[in-house]
């Protein structure tokens, strides 16, 4: 469904991605690892189109996206829920829903779906009045996925989802996207938790420097020696 | 007299507010000192005079027409001064095009209307009612509940409106209302469009209400603008409000009690004190309150 072509991206003069290639079928769910400053991010963003690849190609669903603006490709069908949550902080919880929802115009469906998230994430429902930037970490979080999710996209990018959530927020969180994943969205999963993203998914990549080093099957990767050493702190 | 002082300087400040809105929205949203602001709605207010004036059309039309032509040519001036230039690492450089697009706008509507003060006709009757013993108007009525109208109307816009919520957002956080899908440059075409529209209502009205209109109020304007918007909290619906209020109402009892000439230099007393106390403005803060 969608299919990224040995892009290149980079800031200025800064090379970060180089030669990417990647690719995700309907329903699927793969995780993206690597360390810090791998480009990970860069790598989303190239995506959902917030930068621009100097080359390569990026189809989606038999469409050209690469250099095409972000909110044409929310259009197409890519959601991109970006590191560091991102809310509209000074927007209550459901504006930012609401907000979630810019492309459609289906009214009733669209409080039909809120309603829906609100069963999801209990807590947003109760603070559904209450300004973004006064959730907690978590709880902004949850926000932006269900934000996301607002769109109705075919294709969900996550970028670090679980980051800086306590640990029984962390299996929450990865509880609800084996729910997504469920439900037929297929996921790009960025994760810096590893060990759990290998376990919910089947393919992943590993990216080092902008490159992806070596992609394949998930469980593969977790008994590879490279992987435990570099990504589990196994020795 | 304390009470006529008051409500002139209430309504003075509801048109500052107004000029003020456009001003700080841009700001709040694109970071960027709007120099043509005031040249922009001095353009349009002189097209508004010549509608009136000249062609004798309907004042309600001539009002309209040339609020629009203000908002048009704002929206104009974003599209070929600044737009190219927002991914400019330095708003230094769209701060130098601002100046120029102002220069641009301000030298042709000299060469159109010349920089002499010219008579604008009254939009309102010339009456005034009595109010509980107090002479009070129509005029300043009028201005003032205009001037609450519009801005009550955008409020409520901004919160309720989806394309008013969509501006709030790119107010807020550019990349990421992008990514909800929200149309970047179309809004902040919007964001321009309507400072312009309401700049030029102010302007309307102020001329109306002192029947004068010249060139030079343009610069002035920008002042003004720039003042209030910082006295309040740049970026600031509340604060545009707020500095508004202030600036008149200020102008008009220092005019009044102490003398005309005094007007500019104690404004710019109130505007520093506010800053030393308040670096941020009134209601202004990296967080709330924002535009
Ligand atoms: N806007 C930018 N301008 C310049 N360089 C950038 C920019 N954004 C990212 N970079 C650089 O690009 C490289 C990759 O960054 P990126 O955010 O994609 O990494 P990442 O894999 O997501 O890292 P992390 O795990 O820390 O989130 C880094 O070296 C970073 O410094
Ligand atoms: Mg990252």
């Amino acid at each position: 469904m969608l299919k990224v072509e040995g892009i290149h991206t980079q800031y200025g003069r800064i090379k970060v991605l180089s030669d990417v290639s990647f690719e995700i079928n309907p329903g699927e769910i793969v995780a993206l690892i690597g360390t810090n400053g791998a480009g990970k991010s860069t790598f989303l963003k190239t995506i959902s189109g917030l930068v621009r690849p100097t080359l390569g190609r990026i189809t989606f669903m038999d469409q050209e996206i690469q250099g095409v603006a972000p909110e044409k490709i929310v259009l197409a069908g890519i959601a991109h829920v970006p590191e560091g949550r991102h809310v509209f902080a000074r927007q209550t919880v459901l504006t930012n829903l609401q907000i979630g929802a810019f492309i459609r115009k289906d009214v009733d469906e669209i409080q039909k779906d809120i309603e829906r998230y609100f069963k999801i994430f209990p807590i947003l429902g109760e603070r559904r009045n209450q300004l973004a930037g006064t959730l907690s970490g978590g709880e902004q979080q949850m926000l932006a996925i269900a934000r996301g999710l607002m769109a109705r996209p075919k294709l969900l990018l996550l970028d670090e989802p679980s980051m800086g959530l306590a640990p029984f927020l962390v299996n929450e969180i990865f509880r609800i996207i084996g729910q997504l994943h469920d439900q037929g969205i297929a996921i790009v999963l960025v994760e810096q938790n590893v060990k759990k993203a290998l376990k919910i998914t089947r393919r992943a990549y590993v990216m080092e420097l902008g490159k992806i080093l070596y992609h394949g099957d998930s469980k593969e990767l977790i008994a590879d020696d490279r992987v435990r050493k570099s990504y589990l702190g196994e020795t | 007299m304390l009470t006529e002082v008051l409500i002139v300087g209430v309504m003075v400040g509801a048109i500052y507010s107004l000029v003020t809105i456009g001003y700080s929205m841009v700001y709040g949203i694109l970071k960027l000192m709007n120099f043509a602001h005031g040249d922009v709605y001095i353009f349009g207010t002189l097209v508004c005079y010549t509608l009136l004036a000249k062609f004798h059309l309907n004042p309600f039309l001539a009002v309209l027409a040339a609020a629009v032509s203000g908002g048009l040519l704002a929206a104009l001036v974003e599209l070929i001064a600044y737009r190219r230039l927002r991914a400019a690492q330095h708003r230094m450089i769209s701060m130098i095009t601002a100046l120029g697009a102002a220069y641009v706008i301000q030298n042709s509507s000299e060469l159109r209307w010349g920089n002499q003060v010219l008579s604008f006709p009254s939009l309102f009757p010339n009456q005034s009612v009595v109010f509980f013993g107090i002479q009070i108007s129509v005029t300043h009525i009028f201005t003032l509940c205009v001037a609450v109208v519009v801005i009550v109307g955008f409020n409520l816009f901004l919160k309720y409106h989806k394309a008013g919520k969509a501006i709030l957002c790119v107010s807020e956080d550019i990349p990421t209302s992008s990514l909800m899908g929200i149309p970047i440059n179309r809004t902040i075409s919007v964001v321009y469009f309507l400072g312009g529209v309401f700049g030029v209502l102010g302007g309307v009205l102020y001329s109306a209400s002192y029947n004068a209109i010249s060139i030079s109020m343009g610069f002035r304007g920008t002042i003004i603008a720039f003042t209030a918007a910082v006295i309040g909290g740049i970026g600031s619906l509340g604060g545009a409000l707020i500095g508004g209020m202030i600036l008149g109402l200020s102008e008009n009892l220092i005019s009044v009690y102490v003398s005309s000439s005094y007007k500019d230099p104690i404004t710019f007393l109130i505007l520093i004190s506010i800053l030393l106390i308040r670096p941020t403005g009134i209601l202004g803060s990296t967080e709330s309150g924002k535009v």
